[in-house]
């Protein structure tokens, strides 16, 4: 192993020159996802800290976070904001108080661990990712999250959704065994009515077999009816499988995902009524 | 006596520690560096049981930076224990610093001592081991038929139960009256299994050790031990260093638990130092602290009960207990005895008894003391047994307890029959308040408005439950502690005790009982514990004998300084002593016409006349154990759909005799009870099939968070226990051994599902729910 | 590595390996107030303020915070000028083996600086990261409760 080699670029020219220039090299955000591993198997870390990239604003249409902003830094833009925005409900209990200070959303979503809180809101949200390096531009993250070719010499500089796409209801789940516990996996719902009907919905779980996994068969049942007529006990859920996690087995987590997904379609719905 | 006005004892004074404590002065073992330091790494064991058939340390030790790789053949082979108890120790030497034979994923192959921790870690890896894998077995139950653990000439130096061969590590059996006749006579009997598990202390400070010579070529050793004098001779026997030539000190423990009860690094870094002749330390990451320290025993219990249903008491109890040691047997006899003689007191008016327990050696992490010492493990199966019988018996389990527990001028004769890897000490309690903490818990909790209400919401199903429990106060004549005083000449006391605080607060306790007897204020006893060169002998901290066996010495000692106090006074002053009485540092003529402060008597005893040291030391031992008494009370709300347990509210009741310093006795049963519903409800060792441990680490054994505590009440039922110093008894462990039961019943009294299998995750209360139905 | 950091309002140069953490570098120059509990960020015993904010160093890369504020247990108060949440600690009985009080002492801070007068929620949410196994956090809550009071008196 050689000396780990630092990188510190100030603008984004310089960190894309970085980036497509230089062998086995890669982004540092917060650095707590790096650190689950040994760091001194890369040739060198880029420091994302001096591109000022933590900026959280309403832009057009859009709500845009810098990469580097962390959990708490999103969580503090919405607290007197809006409280009801989906993220802001997402982030409140994930890692801890301390760590939410130190994860960004940009890590988490180029890193997108199985236990993360934030990923199950983002393809609900329909966001997007702006990439700098060998691609430009603005990708939508399910296709970042599924494409390994975008994550090849780029690096995510921002993260967008539509500000009226998260107007609608939304719940987020965790399972965890404690208060502060990294979830086995998180259910995220988000549902639009007009007229008392459902206009739309997204519902994903993250932390299944396959990563995670859109809830098409539920999200069917629910699109064009009254939410009156809702009713979650007599719904057929999507088949969705789970790995064995400590003190979750697959079973387990199944038995888990049913209950939880009815209970916070349940807990929306009872909003609306 | 009990109604004795007390001038510093039963006050919450700040611990003496506290401040330095909160700033981040106070200094740990870890945060001890010397120049020239090695920093040790361990090689361990990825096989549950194998043979090192060749081991292969050149290519580590050419890493530059590393000095020192030791392998079974370059340490001394001796047998040992590692528990940290009396001599002789009741647990099997079967030991050694490394040995050719591995016995559990975790166990130690090498040791690297390396210019840095990474270089030591890094070097590690380049070891070339090849093991021959022999038959393991991780099943306690199958113990007997499996392959032999531990080594070739393990023994007891004790007269008990020990069959290495058949991987029996510790054996006891015992009888009062005769429980298949009490059983016949019975109306009914019941019969249950109960499973209790693996758990790791987590004291928040990981364990570590540092060794150097001082400049008189004698081994130092700084340690995170709960033990400083029972390492120091451990350490001197396994490396064959005399006694004289070592030193262990004990700076401020982040916390211990039973955990650190164990003497397992100090051999380590004196054997680098001794070899080396640099200092050396090792500080284990918490991985290692799960894998390759100490645990809570798992035990499978098998209670038996007959009870008359005219009487309604229980005429006949049996109690089995399998318990497993793990890899090796340190506290293999005595956790696994307490789970009798800790527990089956309790109810003293049972005629028959028996109780017959083993320890079985398996390829698993090794157990050791943990806060309850067996009395976690004896208490789950028996307060719900008796449960399930006041229920079949028609009454309220509160009366049952009420009725049938242990109460003052009674005995019982299990604590004769029954102690410590020997036979126990006859004695009378002389000091119980229990069925007051059942009765001002039962209020505190709400007991009537809620038991067999099942107050539902949706899902989720609420219930309350209870357990009570005692424990006991050092152990009898076998715990010593000592204590030495000398004056200074502004009236300030030294106070050197062998006592060791691991955060507990005991240095301040110990300043209260002195201040207290001495008649001056807390501010003037400065503490120094505990160092084997400077303060005298003690057991260390451990079977909750700190407050009543060091308390008491440190009383002794302050009876006898106070006594040469007023001889000088009573020369000063040229009065008889028997005219003389102390009062806020000043010693005054019972007509209180003369006096003289402390600091005129210590000037004058210094520099006057008959000049001398006013000083003082003695020693004590518990003649008798006075057990704690509490009721803990659990409220739950269980979701029957997902198997989630929720406690809602938990209360402690609790007799300790006198509380020395309330805050901290709220303290002790506050950290315990939160430690016990971590236990109750999610902390466990997750082993794969070869015993792996896969949860090392916080991350995935989790530590209950301010975010996972109750609403908590804690209830102090003051007694006055004669024997006690100041009327003070224990209070550090009994806390911990109620919230599984009393959770246990709580979720009974919500669902109808009994639990017999801990923890009670989620997942594990769902498939109880599924196999014996919801009762609402 | 050299970097220049802001340690409890000091400037200090510090040499260090690129891959160390700041847990690590800060013990290593002698901030031994910064305890190691698990280095998996779950214990918080190492938590410190970064510029103001608490986070757990040892999830932290030295090298990502040069130039920037770091404060410790001892930069908020010492032993013979102990800021009042540290005395809180002390009178509350809040201190067992003291192991997470640093941290603890460290995220109350950050605590009392957003909001001075918490509920019990608002101190269980801020002391979420810190693990206490000795005191069964009751204790804590009621110290956190005192600081507030102490340090509105004391205008501190």
């Amino acid at each position: 192993m050689g000396e780990l080699l630092w990188y510190f670029p100030e603008t984004i020219k310089e960190l894309k020159e970085i980036i497509t220039t230089s062998v086995g090299v890669v982004p540092h955000s917060g650095g707590t996802g790096l650190l689950k591993g040994d760091v001194r198997k890369y040739k060198g870390l880029v420091d994302l800290g001096r591109l000022h990239i933590s900026n959280i604003e309403e832009k057009d249409d859009f709500v845009e976070i810098g990469a580097m902003a962390t959990y708490g830094d999103i969580l503090r833009y919405f607290k007197d904001k809006n409280n009801n925005a989906l993220l802001y409900k997402s982030l409140l209990n994930a890692a801890s108080f301390p760590l939410r200070n130190r994860i960004t959303i940009g890590g988490s979503v180029a890193y997108f661990p199985p236990w993360t809180d934030v990923m199950g809101p983002l393809f609900a949200l329909s966001a997007q990712v702006y990439l700098t390096g060998e691609k430009e531009g603005w990708y939508s993250i399910l296709d970042y999250a599924t494409n390994r070719e975008l994550h090849k010499k780029t690096v995510v500089l921002k993260i967008r959704y539509k500000k009226d796409v998260d107007t609608g209801r939304s719940a987020h789940y965790r399972a965890k065994r404690t208060q502060i516990d990294h979830p086995a996996f998180t259910i995220t719902l988000l549902l639009y009515v007009r007229d008392e009907r459902v206009h739309s919905a997204s519902f994903y779980v993250v932390g299944t077999k396959d990563k995670f996994k859109r809830l098409n068969v539920l999200e069917k049942q629910v699109i064009g009816k009254n939410v009156k007529e809702i009713d979650p006990e007599s719904m057929s859920l999507d088949e969705v499988e789970f790995y064995g996690k400590v003190q979750f087995s697959p079973e387990y987590q199944k038995t888990l995902f049913i209950t939880e997904v009815k209970r916070k379609l349940r807990d929306i719905l009872e909003t609306l009524k | 006596m009990g109604n004795r006005e007390f001038k510093v004892v039963g006050k919450s004074v700040k611990k003496i520690d506290a401040l330095s404590l909160a700033i981040g002065e106070a200094k740990y073992t870890a945060d001890i560096n010397l120049p020239n330091m090695l920093h040790i790494a361990f090689l361990y064991s990825p096989y549950p049981h194998a043979e090192i058939v060749e081991i292969d340390t050149k290519e580590a030790e050419k890493t530059p930076g590393v000095v020192l790789v030791l392998t079974y053949k370059d340490v001394p082979n001796t047998l040992h224990t590692t528990a940290g108890q009396g001599y002789p120790e009741p647990s099997p030497y079967d030991t050694r610093i490394l040995d050719k034979r591995v016995r559990y994923v975790g166990d130690r192959v090498a040791i690297i001592a390396a210019e840095t921790k990474e270089i030591a870690e890094e070097a590690k890896k380049k070891i070339k081991v090849k093991y021959r894998e022999l038959p393991y077995n991780i099943d306690p139950e199958k113990a007997k038929e499996s392959e032999r653990i531990p080594p070739e000439g393990a023994y007891h130096l004790l007269p008990t139960i020990y069959e290495p061969e058949k991987n029996i590590a510790a054996g006891i059996t015992l009888s009062v009256g005769d429980v298949e006749k009490g059983f016949s006579e019975s109306d009914k009997v019941f019969e249950d299994r109960f499973e209790i598990h693996y758990a790791n202390h987590a004291a928040l400070e990981p364990h570590a050790a540092l060794a150097f010579y001082d400049e008189r070529g004698r081994l130092n050793i700084v340690s995170t031990t709960q033990v400083p004098f029972h390492a120091r001779r451990i350490t001197s026997r396994v490396l064959g260093i005399p006694v004289k030539d070592i030193r262990v000190i004990k700076p401020r423990i982040g916390g211990g638990f039973g955990g650190k009860q164990e003497v397992f690094l100090e051999q380590v870094v004196g054997l680098v130092t001794y070899k080396t002749k640099r200092p050396s330390k090792v500080v284990l990451s918490r991985k290692e602290v799960f894998i390759s320290t100490r645990t809570r025993h798992p035990m499978i219990t098998w209670y038996k009960a007959g009870v008359k249903k005219d009487t309604k008491e229980i005429h006949a109890l049996r109690l089995k207990a399998l318990m497993n040691a793990g890899a090796y047997g340190p506290h293999a006899l005595t956790v696994m005895a307490n789970a009798g003689s800790k527990v089956l007191p309790l109810f003293n008016k049972i005629k028959h008894l028996q109780f017959e327990g083993f320890s079985v050696y398996t390829n698993l992490p090794v157990g050791g003391a943990y806060r309850g010492y067996g009395a976690t493990q004896g208490y789950f199966g028996f307060n719900v047994m008796l449960d399930m019988i006041a229920e079949e018996l028609g009454i309220d389990v509160l009366e049952f307890f009420k009725k049938g527990h242990i109460k003052k001028g009674e005995t019982s004769p299990i604590f004769e029959k029954l102690g410590e890897g020997k036979e126990g000490v006859s004695q009378i309690i002389r000091s119980c308040a229990l069925s007051e903490c059942i009765e001002k818990g039962s209020k505190a909790i709400k007991w009537h408005e809620k038991r067999r209400k099942k107050i539902r919401k949706g899902d989720k199903v609420r219930g309350v439950g209870a357990a009570i429990l005692m424990q006991g106060s050092g152990i009898p004549k076998i715990d010593m502690g000592a204590a030495y005083m000398k004056m200074n000449e502004d009236g300030s006391f030294n106070l050197h005790i062998g006592a060791t605080d691991l955060g507990t607060g005991s240095d301040t306790i110990l300043a209260q009982i002195a201040a207290e007897e001495i008649g001056t204020s807390i501010d003037k006893i400065i503490v120094y514990s505990s160092d084997t060169d400077f303060t005298p002998f003690d057991v260390g901290a451990y079977a909750s004998s700190t407050t009543y066996i060091s308390g008491g010495a440190v009383l002794k000692c302050a009876r006898k300084i106070k006594e040469e106090i007023l001889k000088v006074a009573a020369n000063m002053l040229n009065v008889p002593q028997d005219a003389l009485f102390i009062e806020d540092g000043t010693v005054y003529t019972k007509d209180r016409t003369q006096r003289v402060t402390f600091s005129d008597i210590a000037l004058y005893s210094l520099y006057s006349k008959d000049q001398h040291q006013i000083q003082s030391v003695a020693s004590n031992i518990g003649l008798e154990s006075p057990p704690p008494f509490m009721a803990q009370f659990a409220e739950v709300e269980v979701d029957i759909k997902t198997g989630r347990i929720d406690v809602v509210k938990f209360v402690s009741a609790v007799d300790c005799g006198q509380p020395i310093n309330p805050a901290l006795v709220e303290g002790q049963v506050e950290g315990a009870t939160v430690n016990g519903i971590g236990y109750a409800l999610w902390e466990e060792y997750v082993f794969d099939k070869k015993g792996r441990m896969l949860n090392p680490s916080f991350w995935d054994y989790k530590v209950p968070s301010i975010m996972d505590i109750p609403e908590m009440e804690v209830i102090i039922c003051k007694t006055y226990e004669p024997t006690g110093p100041h009327g003070a008894k224990s209070v550090a462990e009994i806390g911990i051994n109620g919230p599984v039961p009393a959770i246990s019943n709580a979720v009974y009294d919500a669902i109808g599902v009994r639990l017999k299998k801990s923890p009670f995750t989620p997942e594990r209360v769902l498939n109880a729910i599924k196999e014996q139905g919801l009762k609402l | 590595m050299k970097g220049i950091f802001i340690i409890n309002s000091e400037k200090k140069e510090l040499e260090f390996e690129p891959h160390k953490r700041l847990l690590d570098v800060l013990r290593e120059n002698g901030y031994t107030e910064v305890k190691e509990g698990c280095r998996e960020g779950e214990c918080g015993a190492c938590v410190v303020l970064l510029d103001g904010r608490p986070v757990n160093s040892c999830q932290v890369l030295a090298a990502s915070v040069m130039e920037r504020e770091i404060t410790t247990s001892k930069g908020i108060g010492s032993l013979h000028n102990p800021h009042p949440i540290q005395e809180a600690f002390a009178e509350a009985g809040a201190v067992q083996c003291g192991f997470c009080t640093p941290g603890m002492v460290v995220s109350t801070y950050a605590l009392l600086s957003e909001n001075p007068t918490p509920d019990d929620e608002d101190i269980k949410y801020a002391l979420s990261g810190n693990i206490c196994r000795c005191t069964g956090y009751v204790k804590i809550i009621k110290a956190v409760k005192l600081a507030s009071k102490k340090v509105k008196e004391n205008g501190k």
